[in-house]
């Protein structure tokens, strides 16, 4: 979690809901705090915690993008919208 | 910008995940043919078993959770399911009270309607909310919730309901001493008997308070600094105006994407109220009780001969029910396979084993949890909550109550969990 960095990996592959969804969740939320303004790679195989990150992140003003593959992976990219509004709400 | 369907990897195929649509299709036409062998001795057990479909079917694809609906609140501070779990109690409570005035149209005389879940409220409700909220949490998913997704192949919700049945057998034992002492005096306080407003007043105070609770959680979400901006649309593709392309649309719609759990919760709500037209309204917790009882029953180590089930109601003296074809097992075991057809059809369905070795003893811990919990609130969140609400039970008001409780202490619970 340094500044700067362009990606930062979260594999929670194996992990069922709602832990993929909390680490995406307490990862942005760390991320808004230090007003850092990396973008997070999140790879899950929980259907659940896929369809609900999305959500998440837009209420964390970050946009989200899902990619499938066709073995029950996603591949969440979250960019944050506007490193310097976010910091601001 | 981008926020693009989670499957819209194959949006032009009519059949994106070939082999899982077909396993699905003679999964499907197996559960209708069953609704004609399980209907035939008893016709109501057809209509019961293919709404139970329904209902496992939209918790699939609206991703249901009533565990996340009450752990979301506290776990991000959202209210997102909850909605679509009022959205549902408003529905079913007109209809409810419909169905109810049908049977008994003067409250004020003490009749209550004989199906409807007015239960016994008290120190058992508060205490079976409390734990059954906790147990929910750690197990991530509640008794409709584990069921489902044992359809969809996560095994460590198999392990929850394992759970669930072993709670509700061990509860059994108990059982004589909690109605001697604690139950039996509780009283079914019935909103369209206890109000002089009869069932005008009882419904309207309902709904009343189900918009109390929709704007709580409203302001809950914005002091936690949650506030949801319009998610953005997915970008226009340009749209396929063919006949084909049109269907290939609405089946992309109705059976790969998710439903959005308002949706969710209105078909819920509707199928609900049919099961309640066709027999009884909702319930789990009467069928895996059942087969705790028979499990114990036939290793010989049965527990006593339960008091006082004929005088709760509820989910309680449908445990009761003799026979392998009841009509808990209809709209219970039903619920399984029309989440496993949804799986198929979505292209979901994948036996899932955690990585955590961990989440199986979580999975039994808060399964016996909800077990325990559910036989001493005579249902879970379906039997003592959806069901009872709806029958203008103040039961179903303080369950609820206390699940939200329950699931805060799950939460924090939960976050001390490496």
């Amino acid at each position: 979690m340094t500044d700067g960095a362009d990606q930062v990996q979260i594999d929670a592959r194996g992990l069922e809901c709602p832990v993929p969804t909390q680490q995406a969740v307490e990862a942005m939320r760390r991320a808004r705090e230090a007003g850092t303004a990396e973008t997070l790679v999140v790879q899950l195989d929980d259907a659940i915690c896929a369809a609900d990150i999305p959500f998440q992140a837009n209420a964390l003003g970050y946009d989200a993008d899902s990619e499938r593959a066709d073995d029950q992976q996603w591949t969440i990219t979250l960019r944050p919208r506007n490193a310097a509004t976010t910091q601001d709400q | 910008m981008a926020f693009r369907s989670a499957t819209s990897t194959a949006p032009s195929a009519l059949f994106p995940w070939p082999t899982q649509s077909v396993v699905g299709v003679v999964v499907l036409v197996a559960a209708l043919v069953f609704s004609r062998v399980i209907g035939a001795s008893t016709a109501v057990l057809a209509p019961l078993w293919l709404l139970g479909m329904v209902t496992g079917f939209t918790l699939q694809r609206s991703r249901f959770c009533f565990a996340s609906a009450f752990r979301d609140l506290f776990l991000f501070g959202q209210s997102r399911i909850l909605n679509g779990i009022l959205v549902g109690l408003a529905i079913t409570t007109l209809g409810f009270g419909l169905l109810m005035y049908d049977e008994v149209p003067f409250p004020q005389f003490g009749a209550l309607p004989s199906e409807a879940h007015i239960l016994p409220v008290g120190l058992s409700t508060v205490f079976g909310g409390v734990l059954f909220g906790v147990g929910m949490v750690l197990a991530g998913g509640c008794s409709s919730g584990s069921l489902y997704r044992v359809g969809e192949g996560y095994v460590a919700s198999g392990v929850a309901v394992i759970g669930m049945i072993v709670g509700l057998a061990v509860l059994a034992y108990q059982w004589n001493w909690w109605w001697d002492t604690i139950i039996q005096h509780e009283p079914k306080v019935w909103l369209a008997e206890a109000l002089p407003g009869g069932y005008g007043a009882a419904v309207a105070l309902t709904l009343v308070g189900i918009f109390i609770v929709f704007l709580a959680a409203l302001w809950w979400e914005t002091r936690n600094g949650f506030a949801m901006p319009a998610i953005n649309k997915p970008e226009a593709e340009p749209p396929d105006l063919t006949l084909r392309g049109r269907l290939s649309t609405l089946w992309q719609r109705v059976f790969v994407d998710g439903w959005s759990p308002i949706v969710g919760g209105a078909v819920l709500g509707i199928t609900a109220l049919l099961m309640y037209l066709a027999a009884q309204p909702w319930g789990v917790t009467g069928e895996l009780s059942r087969w705790g009882q028979n499990a114990t029953d036939s290793l010989s180590i049965g527990a006593p001969v339960l008091k006082g089930l004929d005088a709760i109601g509820g989910c309680a003296a449908r445990s009761g029910e003799g026979g392998i074809f009841t009509a808990t097992f209809a709209i219970t075991v039903s619920l399984v396979v029309g989440a496993l057809v949804a799986a198929l059809f979505a292209g979901e369905f994948k036996l899932r084993f955690p990585r955590q070795r961990r989440r199986y003893g979580q999975a039994l811990v808060g399964g016996i949890a909800m077990g325990y919990s559910s036989g001493l609130a005579i249902g879970c969140t379906i039997g003592a909550f959806f069901s009872a609400v709806p029958s203008l039970a103040l039961s179903g008001w303080v369950f609820g109550g206390s699940l939200a409780g329950g699931a805060w202490l799950g939460v924090k619970i939960l976050r001390r969990i490496p």
